[in-house]
């Protein structure tokens, strides 16, 4: 923190009365510091802006005296300040304020207005096939555009599915992980790993895809579906099936690698702040290490790990471009885990450009965006929250799921 | 903040200068659509843009059935399509004219475990539409066999390949099964995305092609140019006449010429000319590349889209272009009666013109 950030916050906050509009003395104080802080990084080399300086009036601020006996001036006396002060027009400076919080006010307004419209025109555009299909589309399996039928359930069962392999795959690998950097990892690898964690959840989910079509599908194909068909699938039909490569399972997968990043940094973070009194205590009570990560350390970050992975969730829900890949694109119930699907974004990817063409096709597509749309929106609203009741606040910024 | 606004002000006026530009060119040519017949667009506009300075043309490729929406309400000025205008389309979109650029086809490809490359298996039909319904599994069932004697089949499981995206090519494919199979034609119909009853679908050609060449088992459809451009074995497909005809630049040419000697062959050109053509070397699984020009376009912008076609049809025929790219050239002759009618009267432009002056 530079001095003259800390110096010109804090008559602001001594003397909001002070100004002339005391309806407007709440929002002032809120929106002072930001403004500051903008005007101080921007007037650099003149260290103090004209309008602020005459509002430190009271008393000469310490920091201020410092740096002006440096400068070899005379500490500025209360009474030049006050001078300062008179000199200083008070509209100018209200003006200034009113100015900029109107700006933040149409900057939020622009989201609250920018999220209307996507909403408003997606309802808009899918209302002939909410008109026509009613609740049925949600139950309907079949989507044929010939002859004007649709329904959503193949590509909402698609989507379940996938989604639900990549959590399986994630959730277990990204606590272990977690439990590792937090407790059991050497000094200098948590850094590098956590590091790698988070490049990790910022990689293209393209280059997710193309890895999984030069590395998953062959290794799927050759080794372990056939291998899964050979053990598990003897007994039941869920697991047999053609080796096929393509499908949910290695959609599934490749959506889990990238899943386990979020859920893994989200834990490790909620593991670290787990209070150290606890964990002093609980080796008091002559725990091991084990019995403490485990009785007290994992117990305490549930809600955590919950909240991490309905982020995960919505990761892997709107998950398009390596779902689009690898999952088949095939427009059937998968009866087994080697069977081929479909999910609602990869059918908008791959179709909806075609589906212009026609009113009904493409409202029906539409509308199927708009369960995703819903879907994803009460998933990660629900997760943030159980996030925020643990952490804080803490980790808002660091959870943002896309 | 000054900054800012400094910044967002010299981005405005770079913007504008950049329209201004744009207002200064002569004309302008937007071409969009079928994702199929952009590699042959851009090379023609390219020698095109060489040849006629002053016409500036941007291609895109976006599929078929934003080619034909986008020319039907203005937005580009030529959507490309490997889809002839159907009844449904015709009605929807009144306006638009097709124009025939150039000849391909769709291909039947295949690995199956044992059997050699250039095998050359022969297919009908009946038989494809059947293992793309899901009700023939494997590569030995009776009916492959019985169409292909001399090749021993081993018992392996068939892997339905087709196209997950809206693609002329599906339509092509799919004309061919609606045409020669009653089951198909009743429970899916031709279109760009049927709802496919089995297999895995791909995004794009490329895919298709990956997909077919990873897969033991497996059976998919591409385009000429796909054929040519990685070596691919494909099927000879059954025609009307009884003959097994593979894919190749003549025997699709053959087709047309077929089609356009037909007299009752629509002076539109909207008719399909896959499978109710006669000959013994015509492939039956053949179509046009259709442009498709609204006739709502400015008189000026007209008359450089139509000196544009006739360059296409004519000059842009040659082999550099089309049979390089994966297309099999037009003939000019047999095309001509039609297309004069087609641009001579349809389309408006020459009188609109002279009002416009210069």
């Amino acid at each position: 923190m530079s001095s003259p950030f800390i110096s010109e916050e804090r008559p602001f906050r001594k003397s909001p009365d002070r100004t002339e509009t005391p309806r407007k003395h709440k929002d002032v104080t809120m929106a002072a510091p930001e403004h500051e802080q903008g005007d101080s990084l921007l007037s650099h080399g003149d260290h103090r802006p004209p309008v602020v300086a005459p509002l430190s009036f009271l008393s000469p601020d310490p920091d201020e005296v410092r740096d002006a006996q440096e400068l070899g001036r005379s500490a500025p006396s209360t009474e030049t300040t006050l001078k300062n002060l008179r000199r200083a027009s008070h509209s100018q400076v209200l003006r200034s304020e009113r100015l900029f919080h109107l700006t933040l006010r149409l900057g939020g307004l622009f989201i609250l207005l920018l999220f209307a419209t996507v909403l408003g025109v997606s309802v808009v555009e899918a209302w002939p096939s909410i008109e026509k299909f009613g609740w049925s589309f949600l139950w309907t399996p079949t989507w044929n555009p010939h002859r004007h039928i649709f329904g959503a359930w193949t590509y909402l069962v698609g989507t379940f599915w996938v989604t639900g392999i990549a959590l399986i795959f994630a959730i277990p690998i990204a606590i272990l992980s977690a439990l590792f950097l937090s407790d059991y990892a050497p000094k200098w690898l948590v850094g590098g790993v956590s590091t790698l964690m988070e490049m990790l959840a910022g990689i293209p989910s393209i280059v997710f895809g193309a890895f999984g079509i030069i590395f998953v599908v062959p290794l799927m194909r050759d080794h372990v579906e056939p291998f899964l068909a050979n053990t598990l699938g003897r007994h039941f039909d869920f697991f047999s099936g053609d080796a096929m490569g393509y499908g949910i399972l290695s959609a599934g997968l490749v959506v889990g690698i990238m899943v386990i990043p979020l859920v893994a940094t989200v834990t490790r973070d909620s593991l670290v702040m787990v209070p150290r009194e606890t964990v002093e205590a609980a080796y008091a009570l002559g725990s091991t290490k084990a019995e403490m990560v485990y009785f007290v350390k994992l117990p305490a970050v549930v809600p955590g790990i919950i909240g991490s992975v309905i982020l995960g969730f919505g990761r892997a829900l709107g998950e398009t471009m390596a779902v689009l890949l690898l999952v088949g694109n095939q427009a059937s119930v998968p009866t087994s885990i080697q069977d081929v699907g479909y999910t609602i974004s990869s059918l908008l990817a791959n179709t909806f450009t075609y589906a212009v063409i026609d009113p009904l096709f493409s409202a029906a597509e539409i509308e199927l965006g708009l369960i995703l749309l819903v879907i994803s929106l009460v998933v990660n609203t629900l997760g943030r929250e159980l996030l925020l009741k643990l952490m804080g606040g803490r980790l808002a910024g660091s959870v943002g799921g896309g | 903040m000054k900054l800012v606004v400094r910044t967002a002000g010299a981005a405005l006026a770079g913007l504008m200068a950049l329209a201004g530009v744009g207002q200064a060119q002569a004309s302008d040519i937007t071409i969009s659509g079928s994702t199929m017949l952009f590699p042959l667009e851009q090379v023609w506009s390219q020698a095109y843009m060489k040849s006629h300075p002053g016409t500036h043309i941007s291609v895109a490729s976006t599929g078929s059935g934003f080619g034909i929406s986008n020319a039907a309400n203005g937005n580009i000025t030529i959507g490309a399509s490997d889809a002839y205008l159907t009844r449904d389309l015709k009605k929807r979109y009144s306006s638009l004219v097709s124009i025939p650029v150039a000849f391909e086809d769709t291909q039947v490809i295949y690995n199956v475990p044992g059997i050699a490359k250039g095998a050359s298996l022969r297919m009908d039909g009946p038989t494809l539409a059947r293992i793309y319904m899901g009700k023939i599994h494997f590569w030995d069932d009776t009916a492959i066999r019985a169409l292909n004697p001399d090749v021993t089949f081993p018992h392996s499981r068939i892997k339905v390949i087709h196209r997950a995206d809206a693609s002329g090519t599906t339509f092509v494919f799919t004309d061919y099964l609606a045409q020669t199979s009653k089951e198909w034609n009743e429970e899916i119909g031709r279109d760009l995305a049927p709802s496919w009853p089995v297999g895995s679908g791909y995004n794009g050609s490329d895919a298709v092609v990956a997909a077919v060449l990873a897969t033991p088992g497996a059976i998919g459809y591409v385009g000429l140019g796909w054929i040519n451009e990685y070596h691919l074995d494909s099927m000879a497909l059954k025609n009307r006449d009884g003959y097994f005809v593979k894919g190749t630049v003549k025997t699709i040419q053959a087709a047309g010429k077929a089609a356009l000697h037909d007299p009752t062959f629509p002076e539109d050109f909207n008719r399909s000319i896959v499978w109710k053509l006669h000959g013994k070397d015509v492939y039956p699984d053949a179509n046009f590349e259709f442009w498709m020009v609204s006739t709502a376009l400015p008189g000026s912008t007209m008359n450089d889209v139509k000196t544009l076609i006739m360059w296409a049809l004519t000059k842009g025929q040659v082999e550099k272009y089309t049979v390089k790219t994966g297309f099999s050239p037009l003939p000019f002759a047999p095309l001509k009666p039609r297309l004069d009618k087609i641009l001579n009267h349809i389309l408006p432009g020459n009188t609109v013109d002279i009002e416009s002056g210069g």
